[in-house]
């Protein structure tokens, strides 16, 4: 439970640890920086500039913030944008909560659980055109239970092509889709809960509820904080799901910033364009992970 | 008391099972589709169990003449198991320099990793694919195995989980004259299994599922992996479904027979907590 | 700090190095037409708008000795040359390509190594094209015009006029018009050519008591009326199929003879035309109900192959690729006959039907281009003949068609007993206008996507027919203006 924000004095012995500390993470910086952080800089390098294709660089030029400026000028760009707040509004909340309450629930409270965790985790690995197929169908004007409840006298909307819920219901299927990973990582801390605590808890008369609340959120809340990042930057790459599910569509109703680049990068060869695109996607989510990693220290336990 | 947890844990069992019969279908779906002819896969209403059977889709894999589905069988394996082989030791030991040394400039350090897990790849593809050429490496698993290594989302979750062991235990072994990579291999390592095999997992979905990196990186018909090659029985106009299927079929097996194997240690990691403590 | 700033310095350096090299690749192959290659997209001679196929016998007469004698001069000049072929296609055609490769050996002597990569999908890059702009050594690839009109603006593509020329080949001749220019220069050179039909159910128009229909004054009136005969909604008949693309919401307006872009360079979709045209398509299901409505086929239950797999459909308007599937009676059963027809027209039209290319170029990076040329030119001329059904983009003569259709398609198609005449209707009618599928020209790319937008908001009811065209034409100018704009 140490903070590491203590005032260290160069001693030896934080010289030692210094030393120490470069020499478990100098070969991973190597590599990083060869395979990440020089791309990422010619990334950034590009946004300022007005590259198409890179065998034509004699019309190269420095257009400084232009790239910028239009992403937040033009419609279509923002109003992507903001598709994608409203998809990872659903999608986050709702994949922290199913996330932890399956894992908890398939650590112990069911029986068959091998099984069941097998099952839970199928979506995460299903092939993505089966996936699409399934859905595709359950929420069509021809399915069965959509016809059941019209046959009853509803008037169900068609969820994947009405152009209010289309979002968020695309938002859902990722979330059953990636639920398999958080459930799975969950399961993994949930192993490092010392029985022993919770006994203790038991016998001081905590209910259920109280201890999950008291003894186990506290002891995985790390993971807790990588789940969280993860799957905000998560609900940022969706670009496969919804291609699957809708290609962007209706209209635009699903076209959001992870499908806005691509198309602008690999249909428009707009490269500049969506370099800068994706920058703006980076900063953003920096600042929300920033106010998150120094947010930390209230509720992470360490 | 011992009852109505009976009770609860009965429920509790159906609810799940209800919510997996929902996950299970798509997978269902596409084990019955690979038996099926193509004209019958997107024949609806949809029949579970074929009816018209065939194995020809599965024969068709293996027999076409043109490509050698075996030996992408075989490169996929190859490069997956250096991928988690390398990543087991070069990430946890990243991660414990991240979590147990408390060295200047660490937090600053890592959080500027961690802003590489926000970059969208599709801006790296091209410099990527230049350096990759510089460095030669273009066109051979490497190219595949390194970048995956240095995947900042393992190292933060192994940095997690390693902080999540008491300090108490490594202080201990420290004022009992362990150096720090005695500590790692020996405290900390055997401590995080869990995660380790999490990120096992994981990184063994990731790889052998990986698309892009193979599609743009190799060239040679008989280096290529698996995910690459199943998709050339379904690009173009003409999509055969049963043979997309049986395809999708063959490449998930492994993935499923690594979530069962991986299950073990999940149940280990609750007999060694009583280290902690 | 030290370390950090040491560490900045790094990978400035290595920043500099690689972006550097990564220009030397792109120097390497940019010299020629640097000025005549502006961004700005062809719009015209782009790509064969309109090609021409009235054959003039004499022309490839007059080519067939030149070349023979060619042949004889040097024979097999590039014996024992190794080409690398980038392929992207799929597993259906693997044997072909082996066979294709096989020939090029025994004609010119050339040897082929390839690499096969799946067709990129939708916002997938295009794997060949970040090689080549890297600067890898290619000697053959394989596109369809508007795909190579990216590799052109890339300035990837090495033009062919001058090589041609070198080896007296008249590309004009032997093509009719459908060699791919961009700026004036040809870039590559057609091979086969995919020809939409109508494909019709002989089960369904017996039970119909309706006659079989013919292709002499096949237009989309006529299309509608038969359908209507067809239609039978209590027994799940359904007269017409149709899938949701946008080419299908413009096919009837291009098919007209409307061009998508006016003479200023903007484009022309306040013409009515293209109102008329999107009206048309999605009455036929929204309306007419002689087919599933658009809604329908959004949520998946009618995938593109509904016409084989089901025996509800009477007439279906396609590429001329689906007709493989016909071939195929291990996948797909039938215990009924299909028929062809050439594709509707619009009345009032001359008769024409929508086509797409593909075709092979040599790239920039080629290490040895007049192999390459050789090679290509081998594949564009005999790669029909080797027997899977494809049609080629050079024009044959009247009596050329008719033995390959009775040598490879009527053989093929023996199932569903279709002749050599409705082969030569559908596919070799040298009085037929065949005109680009998608729309060839500045931003066509962008436009696609904007009407396959916009289009499926009308088809759904989600926005009126006047809106959705002022939307199209507002944004489709707004996509020419940004390309416009380097």
């Amino acid at each position: 439970m140490q903070k590491n924000k203590v005032k260290i004095k160069t001693s030896i012995a934080q010289k030692k640890e210094n030393r120490a500390g470069f020499f478990f993470i100098a070969p991973y910086l190597v590599f990083f920086t060869l395979f990440t952080g020089i791309p990422f800089l010619m990334a950034i390098g590009m946004s300022f500039l007005n590259i198409k294709y890179i065998t034509k660089l004699e019309n190269l030029k420095f257009v400084g913030l232009k790239n910028f400026v239009k992403i937040f000028t033009n419609k279509e760009i923002l109003d992507s944008l903001w598709r994608t707040f409203g998809y990872a509004l659903v999608y986050v909340p709702l994949i922290m909560i199913l996330g932890f309450a399956l894992a908890v629930i398939l650590n112990k409270g069911v029986y068959a659980k091998n099984a069941l965790r097998a099952t839970v985790f199928m979506p995460y690995v299903s092939n993505i055109v089966a996936v699409a197929v399934i859905f595709k169908v359950l929420l069509g004007s021809n399915s069965p239970v959509i016809q059941q409840l019209q046959s009853m006298g509803f008037e169900p909307p068609l969820l994947l092509q009405d152009l209010k819920l289309a979002l968020p219901t695309t938002a859902v299927i990722a979330v059953w889709k990636g639920l398999g990973l958080n459930m799975v990582v969950y399961l993994g801390a949930l192993q490092g809960v010392p029985s022993e605590l919770l006994e203790a808890a038991q016998i001081d008369g905590a209910s259920k509820w109280e201890r999950i609340r008291h003894v186990v959120f506290p002891m995985v809340s790390p993971t807790t904080f990588f789940l969280l990042i993860s799957s905000i930057i998560g609900s940022l790459q969706n670009f496969t799901i919804i291609q699957a599910l809708t290609e962007g569509g209706p209209g635009q109703a699903t076209t959001v910033m992870s499908v806005n680049i691509v198309r602008t990068a690999f249909m428009k060869y707009d490269t500049s364009l969506a370099s800068a695109m994706a920058l703006v996607m980076f900063v953003i989510v920096m600042i929300i992970t920033l106010i998150q990693w120094y947010g930390q220290k209230k509720w992470v336990n360490y | 008391m011992v009852a109505k947890e009976r009770i609860s844990k009965i429920v509790l069992t159906l609810v799940i099972a209800a919510f997996g019969l929902v996950c299970i279908f798509p997978f269902i779906f596409m084990i019955s589709s690979s038996f099926k002819i193509s004209a019958d896969v997107m024949k609806f209403p949809f029949h579970l169990i074929p009816e018209r059977f065939t194995m020809d889709n599965f024969v068709g894999l293996f027999t076409n003449g043109m490509y050698n589905f075996e030996k992408w069988y075989v490169n996929t394996i190859i490069m997956t198991s250096l991928c988690i082989i390398i990543k087991i030791f070069f990430v946890s030991f990243t991660a414990y320099g991240f979590s147990k040394i408390n060295f200047k400039g660490r937090d600053v350090i890592f959080l500027v990793l961690l802003s590489a897990m926000m970059i969208p790849s599709d801006i790296m593809i091209l410099p990527r694919y230049i350096i990759f050429k510089n460095i030669h490496i273009l066109d051979t698993m490497w190219a595949l195995i390194l970048p995956s290594c240095v995947d900042v989302y393992f190292v933060f979750l192994l940095r997690q989980s390693f902080i999540a062991i008491p300090e108490s235990i490594s202080e201990a072994a420290k004022i009992d004259g362990c150096s720090h990579l005695r500590i790692y291999w020996q405290v900390i390592f055997p401590l995080a299994k869990p995660s380790i095999a999490t990120m096992a997992l994981f990184s063994f979905t990731w790889a052998w599922n990986d698309y892009m990196g193979p599609y743009l990186y190799i060239s040679t018909m008989d280096k290529q992996m698996l995910s690459v090659g199943v998709k050339l029985f379904s690009s173009g106009l003409i999509q055969d479904y049963g043979s997309q299927m049986a395809a999708a079929t063959i490449v998930l097996i492994p993935v499923l027979v690594a979530f069962l194997f991986c299950q073990r240690f999940f149940i280990e990691g609750v007999a060694s907590s009583g280290v902690k403590g | 700090m030290r370390m950090k700033s040491l560490m900045k310095k790094g990978i400035v350096t290595a920043l500099v190095v690689s972006m550097s090299a990564s220009m030397l690749a792109g120097c390497g192959n940019n010299d020629q037409g640097s000025s005549a290659s502006n961004q700005e997209a062809p719009t015209q001679e782009a790509a064969p708008q309109e090609t021409e196929t009235k054959q003039e016998a004499e022309k490839p007469a007059e080519e067939a000795p030149a070349e023979q004698q060619e042949t004889t001069e040097n024979d097999k000049p590039y014996e024992g040359v190794t080409l690398k072929w980038a392929l992207t296609d799929n597993a259906a055609s693997g044997e072909e390509t082996q066979a294709m490769v096989a020939l090029i050996k025994e004609k010119t002597g050339i040897n082929i190594e390839f690499s096969i990569t799946p067709t990129a999908a939708a916002g997938e890059i295009d794997k060949v094209l970040v090689s080549l702009m890297a600067g890898d050594d290619i000697d053959i690839v394989s596109r369809t015009p508007i795909q190579f009109e990216e590799f052109y603006n890339a300035g990837v593509l090495e033009p062919l006029d001058e090589l041609a020329a070198n080896v007296g080949y008249d590309m004009e001749a032997v093509y009719s018009g459908a060699a791919v220019k961009f700026d004036g220069q040809t870039y590559a050179l057609p091979a086969e050519r995919d020809i939409w039909l109508t494909y019709y159910n002989k089960k369904v128009f017996d039970d119909a008591g309706v006659p079989y229909p013919e292709a002499e004054g096949w237009t989309w009136e006529k299309y509608v009326e038969t359908a209507q005969k067809l239609n039978d909604p209590d027994n799940g008949i359904w007269g017409s199929f149709i899938g949701n693309d946008a080419v299908h919401s413009y096919m009837y307006a291009t098919q007209s003879g409307v061009n998508p872009y006016k003479a200023d360079g903007t484009s022309n979709f306040d013409d009515p035309a293209f109102a008329e045209s999107m009206e048309f398509f999605f009455s036929l299901g929204n309306d007419l109900k002689i087919q599933p409505s658009s809604v329908e086929v959004a949520s998946g239950t009618y995938p593109y192959n509904s016409f084989m797999i089901g025996d509800n459909i009477g007439l279906y308007v396609c590429g001329g690729w689906v007709a493989s599937t016909l071939t195929t009676l291990e996948k797909y059963p039938r215990d009924w006959q299909a028929g062809i027809l050439p594709m509707p027209y619009p009345e009032g039209s001359e008769p024409s039907s929508l086509v797409i290319d593909s075709c092979y170029a040599v790239p920039a990076t080629s290490s040895n281009k007049e192999a390459a040329f050789e090679a290509i030119r081998c594949i564009a001329e005999n790669k029909y003949t080797l027997g899977y059904g494809r049609i080629p983009a050079k024009s044959l003569t009247e009596e050329e068609a008719r033995a390959y259709i009775e040598e490879t398609l009527v053989p093929m198609f023996e199932h569903d007993g279709i002749t050599a005449d409705e082969f030569m209707a559908g596919w070799f009618d040298p009085n037929r206008n065949y005109i680009s599928e998608k729309i060839v020209g500045t931003a066509d790319t962008v436009i696609n996507q904007i009407v396959t937008e916009e289009s499926l908001m009308y088809g759904q009811g989600a926005k009126s027919l006047e809106d959705t065209m002022a939307s199209i034409k507002s944004r489709a100018d707004e996509a020419i203006k940004e390309a416009q704009a380097e």
